[in-house]
């Protein structure tokens, strides 16, 4: 193959060569930056099995309520009523175990991310 | 810019065993590091990489070592945090050099806003001493400070960082083109620049 010789290039490679040999000594570099280095971040990673169960368990319970207690009637529309006069009812904690739920599962998504 | 382009090309070029290896050696560090925050491991990657990196960014900074070294620790401590973000799509050696780089630019906005502010003068740069230069270091070294701000990281990265196009690219945070162009457009200046040492040095010829 007929290469042309570029001077510049190879007056370039040369330099970056010498440059990359000249090795710099650590001389504490390493230790001053890991003395820098944030602290260990507190783990609030929940488990896999946990992500799953806690919710899983949560929703299950919620059902169970909505089944047991609702007793047939329109379950969204009880529940809309309760919260509209501030009454705990079982439905309204039915209800609030499905929110509890839900964001647990975005909060061990996000955390385990 | 794609980085599968860069893993695409990195593949397609022939690597040597021992490059190969230190790349495994590398990946085995990460993946500690990401999975149990270890820092030893993270000491070993600073260890292997500081020369390298250290000296880099020493070009970068034109040779001011203090400066240099607290913006390579600053570059290593960007990497502990965002470690997790690394997905091996370029070499770990590569992602330091885009964190030094933006590191650099941002000190560089930084001093040009204290300069903006306060009105005061730069400081020349340091000169080495010229005993330590050879003619053609001394000749390349003038010859670069004929280029911008562009053309020269573009000479840096793909030169004295080894990097091909593509990874300069990804570096730099500029299309592939640009690179090209600024490489082409730098030597063009850089030879211009040697080609009137080179005329002044025979007329100073006795």
């Amino acid at each position: 193959m007929n290469m042309i010789r570029d001077p510049l290039d190879e007056m370039l490679k040369a330099d970056a060569e010498t440059h990359r040999d000249q090795y710099i000594n650590d001389a504490g570099f390493t230790l001053r930056t890991l003395n820098a280095l944030p602290a260990p971040r507190t783990s609030y990673r929940v488990s896999r099995a946990v992500s799953i169960c806690v919710p899983f368990g949560l929703a299950l319970l919620a059902a169970l309520f909505v089944t047991l207690f609702a007793g047939g009637k329109n379950f969204f529309i009880d529940v809309t009523m309760d919260l509209a006069t501030e009454t705990v009812t079982r439905d309204v904690v039915a209800l609030a175990m499905v929110a509890v739920a839900l964001f647990v599962v975005v909060f061990a998504n996000i955390v385990n991310d | 810019m794609p980085l599968s382009t860069l893993s695409a090309n990195a593949s397609a070029a022939p690597i040597s065993k021992s490059v190969a290896s230190e790349a495994v050696i590398d990946r085995a560090l990460i993946t500690r590091v990401k999975l149990n925050d270890d820092r030893n491991a993270f000491a070993e990657l600073v260890r292997r990489h500081q020369s390298l990196l250290r000296a880099s960014v020493r070009k970068m900074t034109h040779g001011q070592i203090e400066l240099s070294d607290d913006v390579a620790q600053e570059t290593f401590i960007l990497a502990w945090k965002n470690i997790r973000q690394f997905r091996h799509e370029a070499k770990f050696s590569t992602w330091l050099y885009r964190i030094a780089f933006n590191v650099w630019q941002s000190e560089l906005r930084k001093k040009h806003e204290v300069l903006l502010n306060s009105e005061i003068m730069p400081e020349p740069e340091p000169v080495p001493p010229e005993s330590a230069h050879t003619g053609m270091k001394r000749d390349l070294d003038r010859a670069m400070g004929a280029l911008n701000d562009a053309e020269r990281n573009a000479i840096l990265q793909c030169y004295y960082n080894d990097l091909s196009h593509d990874e300069a690219a990804y570096v730099l945070g500029i299309p592939l083109g640009t690179v090209k162009t600024n490489i082409l457009k730098a030597k063009e200046k850089m030879r211009a620049r040697l080609g009137a040492y080179e005329e002044q040095k025979e007329g100073n010829a006795p």
